[in-house]
């Protein structure tokens, strides 16, 4: 027999999408409820990016993949928060040319640049957003220098952190912003609940069935009965419980991600392990982006494996290694989909042979900008892939990159529900409001029209925001 | 895990510390627990797979088979040995004394 809960909405996920519209909803004085399939992961609990924390607060402990030719390996956050939780914090808004391109080629109604700054700007008043107060560490200051040598543009991207008297960080995640301020306004955040389907009846949305862990290992099955839904599970969970509950028209089928290829370089002298660089290298953007991946001593080691090189003496030498990366947008996309009988959806994604070109001169332009950064030896996720020592030995990484032999890998996951006033485009209106279902919205990463060439998190947010109001204005 | 899996974590982790090789071999077994249904349907056949392989030519030892698997032109059987030795390296070293910080 299941608990029976009635709300006025019901959001399913508390990551940067499910925080931003619990709390403007709430704060409009409606009744919310939030289900969170994670847990509750309490401030200080585990090291960020250390195996604690993949256990705790990743889906699959950090370990799923897009099948394809290469798979492309992938990391969700799966935890009150979500990815905001696990994720660097690194801030971008979205490119205006982006946000003038997707709202042509997608016919979106109040898509502006000029409308979504206004909308930014606002996320920003409630969640810090800074640079560095201090000097940046080595990990970081080396692709400054890196670039810099080379003549390109580069620059720190600022965080969602704030930062005390002494300059120690706290990433301002959404258990430490707009969680609270839902909570202070009413809204209940359910952890440990898993939502298996959404109610629908007549063409309308009326709640959802899930399954509750309670903390003595049981569980318990929960109706929740509401006037309107919102889902908020990012790019991979969202269209697979759409798809779940009977939803396929426009669901699932464009999936976008960021590719991303690396490097493990060693440098004649120490590199901080403790954070992920906070520089970024600008030159080739939004097409290429090249940073700095979480680097302690068991990404290290596998960054350095990858290439299946003998790294004995790289590995004795690793407080001196640091991985960087660069990610491209992909020209085609991939699909989720929900099979029957399995709790997982499929994921896949297809890479063109320009997508692979693109990769390629992304790793060598990324390992010329390491060497010009002082790098003595630079390890790429490839195959076979030569160790490369000077800027001339790059040219050998060129033909390297083949579907059999390259490591990919993501963290940035988008576009699978996108939002369209052509229906014949999308699962959603301009507003995320899920076609021919009364009462049903996604606000979360699967609504970009792409995979934004960012990190996306100040886009979902910005997004939603307009959302969950354009939400409250139609009610 | 399945046997063979098992099995395959013992022959990769290097430590000889009883402690951090079941450590290592728990982190392995619930990160396989963990992973996506489709994943882990794979990596289950392909252990079954494998061992059945393993008892029709009798010589051939985890390590040999793991050995024979990495040098496949097949990238689908590289990536089983690849699986593995990427799970144990980074918990044996994250889960060892010198990545618990």
């Amino acid at each position: 027999m299941s608990t029976v809960m009635r709300t006025e909405v019901l959001v399913v996920g508390s990551g940067a999408g499910g925080a931003t519209t619990a709390m403007v909803l709430a704060e409009a004085g409606m009744d919310v409820l939030v289900l969170e399939e994670g847990p509750w992961v309490e401030p200080g609990e585990v090291t960020p990016f250390s195996i604690g924390e993949m256990e705790r607060a990743y889906r699959h402990h950090g370990s799923s993949a897009a099948l394809g030719s290469p798979p492309i390996a992938y990391a969700e956050g799966r935890c009150v928060g979500g990815s905001t939780e696990v994720n660097s914090g690194l801030w971008a808004r979205l490119p205006d040319a982006l946000a003038t391109e997707w709202s042509n080629t997608y016919d979106l109604d109040e898509f502006t640049p000029e409308a979504l700054a206004r909308y930014a700007d606002r996320i920003e008043a409630l969640v810090p957003v800074t640079t560095l107060p201090g000097a940046p560490p080595a990990s970081s200051s080396l692709l400054e220098q890196g670039a810099s040598k080379l003549g390109w543009r580069s620059m720190e991207f600022p965080r969602a952190f704030s930062y005390d008297d002494r300059g120690r960080g706290t990433k301002q995640s959404m258990t430490r912003t707009l969680l609270p301020r839902a909570t202070a306004a009413g809204a209940t955040v359910l952890p440990e609940v898993t939502v298996r389907r959404l109610r629908l009846a007549g063409g309308r949305a009326t709640g959802a069935l899930a399954r509750r862990r309670r903390p003595d290992g049981t569980s318990e099955e929960i109706e929740v009965q509401a006037d309107a839904v919102f889902v908020c599970g990012g790019a991979i969970q969202s269209p697979a419980l759409l798809q779940r509950s009977g939803l396929r028209k426009g669901i699932g089928g464009g999936l976008r991600m960021h590719p991303t290829i690396k490097i493990a370089a060693r440098f004649g002298s120490p590199v901080d392990h403790d954070d992920v660089p906070m520089h970024r290298i600008t030159e080739f953007s939004p097409h290429l982006a090249i940073g700095g991946s979480a680097s302690r001593l068991g990404h290290v080691a596998l960054a350095l494996s990858d290439s299946g090189a003998d790294t004995s003496a790289a590995l004795a030498d690793w407080q001196n290694v640091f991985v960087y990366y660069a990610a491209i947008r992909s020209d085609v996309g991939g699909r989720v989909i929900a099979l029957p009988g399995l709790r997982t959806p499929l994921v896949t994604y297809r890479l063109t042979d320009s997508d692979l070109s693109r990769l390629a001169r992304g790793l060598v332009l990324l390992g010329e900008a390491l060497l010009a950064a002082g790098a003595v030896e630079l390890y790429p996720s490839i195959e076979g892939g030569a160790v490369v020592r000077r800027p001339e030995d790059l040219v050998q990484w060129w033909d390297a990159v083949d579907r059999a032999h390259t490591s990919l890998m993501t963290v940035h996951l988008t576009s699978s529900i996108r939002m369209s006033q052509d229906r014949a485009k999308a699962g959603a209106d301009s507003f995320g409001a899920v076609w021919d279902t009364q009462a049903l919205r996604v606000n979360d990463a699967s609504l970009l029209a792409d995979a934004p060439g960012v990190n996306p998190q100040a886009a979902i947010m910005t997004i939603a925001l307009r959302n969950a109001e354009h939400f409250l204005s139609t009610r | 895990m399945l046997k063979l899996e098992r099995r395959v974590v013992a022959d990769l982790t290097e430590s000889g510390d009883p402690e951090l090789r079941r450590a290592v071999e728990q982190w392995v077994d619930g990160t396989l627990r963990a992973m996506s249904d489709v994943l882990r349907l794979g990596v289950a056949a392909e252990s079954v797979l494998f061992s059945a392989w393993m008892l029709v030519a009798r010589p051939q030892d985890v390590h040999g088979l793991l050995a024979w698997l990495e040098r496949s032109p097949v990238s689908l059987l590289r990536s089983y040995p690849r699986l593995f030795r990427s799970l144990v390296l980074f918990g044996e070293l994250e889960l060892g004394p010198q990545g618990a910080r």
